[in-house]
């Protein structure tokens, strides 16, 4: 029902749409100020309901809505600006998300100016506005380039573990050559140990054969000597045989003789005379082939015990040529052993010292992803600038973001240009769909001019 | 007598792995971990028969230094790698008008390093 006052001629009336208008300013105000200031708007909501918000609206509505003239001329609409105004100075919370400076009012001006426009929320929101739409991207961009750092972390890690478990492999393999060396070593060393003893054994046995073979050899000279004494005193009683022999031939002669002189008479004398020389021929020969046996027998007794010796030592030699020979044969072997050995461990120091190689350039991966972290450091300092820039710019009404805020594609070049890496360039170009340039063609990793 | 390497990087880690991928190699090293100490070691006498030099350095970066060393004329002849992340073709180009011997980009691995020394330094 409208209300009609009683202190003017004119009948004026306050209508509750009035009030539901100020609710919808009010409602709107708490809208826009959720928006882009949540926590100051929900600590105020938590104190004011909906249902309260209505009302309040329509209080506000009565209390504040001017008188309205029901003749033909309408009346002036009261001044927003102030009244809002005046509603901030009432609720000083609700003023801090409206810092925006607000145009004088109109009882302030003369009565002849013409009020200023009011500055709209939107236009002071819009530099934020551009601020904001422009941090998605950066932040895209930087978390896409932690993410390759994560990755060339890992990858580094898991290369120089690699490399490291190359080292362990070959130090493995190696220790399972020096094992299997040591246990064929062994063997080796039982077996030269027996044959050694036997050797010995043998050696000593010959030495006493020697010692012995010796005395006997000793002994056995003197009987030769002996022997051969004895048969060389034979000689002069064949030569004496030879002698009476030759001499009984001359006495025979001698006795044909006599007997040719003694005639008739000494014709048996003759005749038994020349049965001597006859009997004396025989005997000479028979000393000349005593001699000669005897000298014979001189040569056969000396030769066979030569022969005698000669086996016996060439027994002895062979056994301890074969001895030798056996010991010979496992000393190849051990060095033959030795040599291999040496061999695996000179392949293995090569694989170790070539996989140690490795590693130490596997652990440059942490200078890499250092100047990663600086270029993305860097980006993130200039974030924080500009939000430092953005939270001076909202608690201060008379300042400016527009002069001090850079243009967001204007950081993302300086970004690129600071890049050290192909991947990050890369990166930044994919996400960014920018097209790469020609300067970013890569060459060969090692290139000698 | 064995060869001396001037290595130049800002990173520990690279100095550490070059250093004993060198020494391993048996070279001796010296290092360096900006251009204006390299640059000072190379003015006080020292005589490398190699430079091996990272580019995105503090105080002084390694374009710089090759162009420093190599007016020095004790250093003119001397051969000199770049061992960098960077691998764009215009920071070669670079490089190498201003005297640079080889372009090598991280990582490397100690035994394609060795090689790469070998080719470059005489008498290795």
């Amino acid at each position: 029902m409208p209300v009609l006052s009683q202190t003017d001629t004119h009948p004026q009336v306050r209508t509750p749409l009035t009030g539901f208008g100020w609710t919808g300013v009010v409602g709107m105000a708490l809208a826009i100020g959720y928006h882009y200031w949540s926590k100051p708007v929900l600590a105020v909501a938590e104190f004011l309901p909906p249902v309260c918000t209505l009302l309040l609206g329509g209080i506000l509505g009565l209390a504040f809505s001017g008188p309205r003239r029901v003749n033909p001329q309408p009346v002036q609409p009261p001044d927003a600006m102030a009244s809002l105004q005046k509603l901030l100075e009432a609720h000083p919370n609700l003023g801090e998300c409206f810092t925006c400076p607000l145009p004088p009012t109109s009882s302030q001006n003369h009565v002849s100016s013409v009020p200023p426009a009011p500055v709209s929320l939107p236009k002071r929101l819009a530099p934020l506005h551009a601020l904001l739409n422009g941090t998605p991207a950066l932040t895209n961009l930087l978390g896409r380039q932690l993410g390759e750092v994560s990755s060339t972390t890992e990858t580094g890690v898991l290369s120089l573990m690699a490399g490291l478990k190359g080292v362990d492999e070959q130090i493995a393999k190696l220790t399972t050559a020096l094992q299997d060396s040591q246990t064929r070593s062994t063997v080796m060393h039982t077996s030269a140990d027996s044959i050694i003893r036997e050797s010995a054994k043998h050696l000593e046995a010959f030495r006493s054969y020697s010692l012995g073979r010796f005395e006997r050899l000793e002994s056995d000279d003197k009987a030769i000597k002996s022997m051969i004494a004895h048969m060389e005193s034979l000689k002069p009683l064949a030569s004496s045989i030879s002698s009476i022999a030759a001499q009984s031939n001359m006495l025979a002669l001698n006795a044909t003789i006599e007997a040719a002189r003694a005639g008739e008479a000494g014709r048996g004398f003759a005749v038994v005379a020349s049965e001597v020389r006859n009997l004396s021929k025989q005997v000479d020969g028979i000393a000349i082939r005593i001699r000669t046996e005897l000298g014979k027998i001189a040569d056969m007794a000396s030769a066979d015990f030569s022969i005698s010796r000669h086996v016996d030592e060439r027994q002895w030699l062979e056994t301890i040529q074969a001895e030798t020979e056996r010991l010979t044969e496992v000393l190849k072997e051990a060095v033959n052993e030795l040599s291999s050995v040496a061999g695996s461990a000179s392949t293995a120091a090569i694989h170790v010292r070539s996989s140690l190689l490795e590693a130490l350039g596997h652990v440059q991966f942490q200078d890499i992803t250092r100047q990663q972290m600086e270029v993305i450091q860097k980006a993130l300092h200039e974030c924080g600038a500009q939000f430092e820039l953005a939270a001076h710019y909202v608690q201060n009404p008379n300042s400016s973001l527009e002069a001090n805020l850079p243009d967001p594609d204007v950081l993302l070049t300086q970004l690129r240009l600071s890049y050290t890496t192909t991947i990050q360039h890369n990166i930044h170009d994919v996400l960014l769909d920018a097209v790469p340039s020609q300067e970013d063609d890569d060459g060969p990793s090692i290139q000698l001019f | 007598m064995s060869k001396t390497i001037l290595i130049v990087d800002d990173s520990a880690t690279m100095l550490m792995s070059v250093k004993t991928t060198l020494e391993m190699g048996g070279y001796k090293v010296e290092s360096a971990s900006d251009g204006v100490q390299a640059l000072d070691k190379l003015k006080a006498g020292l005589k490398p028969d190699l430079v091996i030099t990272d580019i995105n350095m503090p105080n002084m970066g390694g374009m710089d230094l090759i162009k420093n060393a190599r007016a020095l004329p004790g250093c003119r002849f001397t051969p000199i790698l770049t061992l960098t992340t960077e691998s764009q073709a215009a920071k070669r180009d670079e490089a190498k008008k201003l005297g640079a011997t080889g372009w090598l980009v991280k990582p490397i691995s100690g035994n394609d390093l060795l090689k790469v020394v070998k080719q470059v330094v005489p008498g290795a």
